[in-house]
């Protein structure tokens, strides 16, 4: 009962990011990267989700091509990252998972879904519940964390059982929500892992540092990347590292409240500027879209030049670069308020 | 199975804020020529040449004008110098950029920015040897004075920064203009916002302390001196994504000055609080560690609702914390701060400091002592919490020791630490409670 369609990119007017669609509920959409969309419900419902493991090629903000592994929503394209599967606690699951490559390759959610390896043309079913609310990495488990590394993940997110727009039950209400997958690419790596070469952490060394699968221009061009609202309309903001290396995610105009890591409330309270993103973590933090607190005068004393345009940019500064150079090309953002 | 790519037209920013002033289609034309000559290794003409556009949008105005400028209620200056030296624990020396005040003051880290709750501050910056910008790490003004280039200029000649000072905390300052090359290069400095009492207090209502110090972890590669102001924006692989450090400091001293210096190392009597504010000025994450219990209390200027107790912590790029240490018994005390490797985690340099205690030994303090919760990414934390001490002793007087702080040092009488407290919710183990909330004298401004 999957229906798929693509998305049309507004920037480069592709169709390079897919995403699925279930058809069993408006409700229960799965949506694109960005700003998801949910209707809230109060029953469970089933889901059947067919992903392929699929090889291509995706292109870099300067044209570069790179080969890839993705979990793809169709059999004959590759997603990078995999589609989100988005859920709400209490529902039921059913992700078919087919690989189309000549290698084994799997599926895995942490701690609560293994397909082990899938044989080169065979297809495994997973039957699970969704796990609780949070946001999770869906990955190959298959000589981690290199398979990850070459594009085979994306990120599931199951939202509260009681409805609400909130990380976690009882947890603060936000107005909407974005998904940050972000990710490094070697391209010599890539080419290298394409062929089947064995690897070492010691020998990636990255020259690309993707949001969803873009950088730099491109991604704040990206209207599925790019976080916007009103004052006072707080954005959760999902991210999940899908790469090897340890990020600094830095919002310029607000603090944020991070309030999970790993789908589970984080273990200290804190108001960040700086969020670290160790390799495989997922972390939700709140950007209540506040005024910005140095402004000076104050904002009513300005005029239609007053600007609250701000990036988001990892400030371990390698990142911020495309093909060894290329500044700002890297996993920058923007958060922008809306008047 | 590629999926379909059409370039896209030649780059034309529309962000918000930008203006464009006719640099744009020169910058873009200019890009696609260099881009058509860079065109290898697979890339694109096209799409090389938007991201260059793109890489050099910012590029420059002269200077432009702050907007609804007011008197401000403190200055500070800053020229941009592009021939510093510093000596290197093995003898060489480090060729490097950094921010110079109206003194002279130089150094790694640029001379601190240190200011007060409620002031409006102008940072003054004289741009030399091509555009640069300065970003207040943590503070959020408009955009106009976030010192970003894509997001509103960079600064050919010279520009005013206006933003008045919110949330008292450790923050930090640099140039955002080919950010990986020019903060590595030591375009950074402190920058602290204190209450409006002053140094001695974390902020209003907070932990009162006698000692401070900024610790500035610091990792370089002199490699990268050899670098142009703007290398790579032009597309060319000059290699911004491999930083391979291999000098490791505290501030601007490593190996065994870092012991002793008395700039970075502490002195400190039983009984007394040391407050030490950490900054990652490197790519890489760093793993503090200590042979005692510090209080962790405040991290990127907010503080915790609560403090916790830890050893460790790892720090990604650009965070602060600040954590307090309350020694009861005389010693030594090891501080040691090691680069890791963003992708490996192996340790890739150190360097380490001390706090020397002296004085009688102090009594344990009363009251049940708290489990430590275990510290995020490192093993639990043995040994109690750091409790209070008893409220009754005033401590004396702080000496505020702030490396790069030449122009800011002053001492501050217990009176004005204990003036008011602002925060709704009492800060976990505070030294001593905070005396009743006054209201303060408002402050002159102008229009």
């Amino acid at each position: 009962m999957t229906a798929i369609t693509t998305a049309t990119d507004a920037a480069q007017g592709t169709t390079r990011r897919s995403f699925i669609k279930l058809s069993a509920a408006t409700a229960a959409a799965l949506g694109t990267y960005g700003v998801l969309a949910w209707a809230p419900r109060a029953e469970g419902r089933d889901h059947t989700i067919d992903l392929f493991i699929t090889a291509g090629e995706t292109t870099m903000v300067d044209g570069r091509r790179v080969p890839v592994r993705t979990y793809s929503p169709v059999e004959d394209g590759v997603s990078l990252p995999g589609p989100l599967v988005l859920v709400a606690e209490r529902d039921r699951l059913r992700i078919a998972i087919t690989n189309t490559l000549d290698t084994p390759h799997g599926f895995a959610i942490d701690g609560f879904a293994d397909s082990g390896p899938i044989a080169p043309g065979a297809t495994t079913a997973l039957d699970l519940v969704a796990p609780p609310a949070g946001t999770y990495l869906y990955q190959d488990p298959v000589d981690a964390p290199f398979n990850r590394l070459l594009g085979l993940h994306g990120a599931l997110v199951t939202m509260p059982a009681d409805g609400t727009s909130t990380p976690y039950a009882g947890g603060p209400v936000f107005a909407r929500q974005w998904i940050w997958v972000i990710q490094n690419i070697d391209t010599a790596w890539c080419e290298r892992a394409a062929l089947g070469a064995t690897t070492t952490l010691d020998e990636i060394v990255p020259d690309y540092f993707l949001i969803n699968g873009r950088s730099g221009v491109e991604a704040v061009h990206d209207e599925a990347i790019t976080i916007h609202g009103r004052l006072g309309e707080p954005a959760l903001v999902r991210i999940l590292n899908a790469g090897v290396a340890t990020h600094a995610m830095h919002f310029h105009g607000n603090h944020l409240d991070v309030l999970c890591h790993n789908a589970k409330r984080a273990p200290h309270a804190m108001r960040k500027d700086t969020i670290m993103m160790p390799a495989g973590f997922t972390k939700d933090a709140l950007l209540p879209f506040r005024a910005p607190p140095d402004i000076w005068p104050p904002m009513a004393q300005w005029g239609t030049e007053l600007t609250l345009s701000y990036p988001m940019h990892c400030h371990a500064e390698m990142s911020q670069t495309a093909g060894g150079g290329l500044y700002p090309n890297g996993m920058l953002a923007h958060w922008e308020v809306d008047r | 199975m590629a999926t379909p790519e059409t370039a896209p037209a030649p780059y034309v920013c529309d962000l918000p804020g930008w203006n464009a002033d006719g640099r744009t289609a020169a910058a873009a034309q200019a890009a696609v020529e260099t881009a058509t000559t860079l065109n290898a290794g697979g890339r694109d003409a096209a799409k090389l040449a938007a991201a260059v556009a793109f890489a050099t949008d910012g590029w420059p105005q002269e200077s432009p004008d702050t907007p609804h400028r007011v008197r401000p209620d403190v200055t500070f200056y800053r020229e941009v110098y592009g021939n510093g030296k510093l000596r290197m624990p093995d003898g060489a020396e480090l060729r490097h950029w950094g921010f110079e005040d109206e003194h002279g003051n130089r150094g790694i880290p640029s001379p601190l920015i240190r200011v007060r709750e409620g002031q409006v501050v102008h940072t003054q910056l004289k741009s030399t040897k091509g555009p640069h910008t300065i970003h207040h790490h943590g503070i959020e003004p408009d955009a106009h004075n976030d010192g970003v280039g894509h997001t509103s200029f960079d600064v050919n000649t010279r520009y005013t920064y206006q933003w008045r000072a919110a949330e008292a905390g450790t923050y930090f300052y640099h140039c955002h203009v080919n950010t990986p090359l020019h903060v590595q290069m030591g375009l950074f400095g402190g920058l602290i916002v204190d209450p409006e009492t002053g140094p001695g207090t974390l902020w209003a209502g907070g932990p009162v302390y006698d000692h401070e110090r900024f610790w500035v972890g610091c990792a370089f590669d002199p490699a990268w001196a050899r670098l142009d102001h703007h290398a790579g924006v032009d597309g060319a692989d000059v290699g911004l994504n491999r930083l391979q450090p291999r000098y490791f400091l505290i501030n601007d001293k490593g190996g065994a000055e870092a012991l002793e210096d008395p700039d970075v190392a502490v002195r400190a009597a039983t009984g007394q609080t040391v407050l030490m504010r950490l900054l990652n000025a490197t790519y890489h994450p760093q793993r503090w560690s200590w042979d005692t219990d510090v209080e962790c209390v405040c991290s990127d200027g907010r503080a915790f609702d609560e403090g916790y107790a830890l050893r460790e912590i790892v720090m990604a790029p650009a965070e602060r914390y600040d954590l307090l240490l309350r020694p009861r018994s005389p010693g030594v005390h090891r501080v040691k701060v090691e680069t890791l490797h963003w992708i490996t985690g192996r340790v890739l340099g150190a360097a380490e400091t001390l706090v020397t205690v002296t004085g009688a030994p102090l009594p344990d303090p009363p009251g049940p002592a708290q489990p430590p919760a275990p510290p995020y990414q490192a093993p639990p934390a043995p040994g109690p919490a750091a409790a209070s001490p008893p409220a009754a002793a005033a401590p004396p007087a702080p000496q505020v020791a702030v490396k790069g702080a030449k122009t800011a040092k002053r001492k501050v009488t217990l009176k004005e630490r204990l003036k008011r407290r602002k925060r709704e919710k009492p800060p976990a183990r505070t030294r001593r409670p905070a005396a009743k909330k006054k209201k303060p004298p408002a402050k002159k401004r102008r229009p």
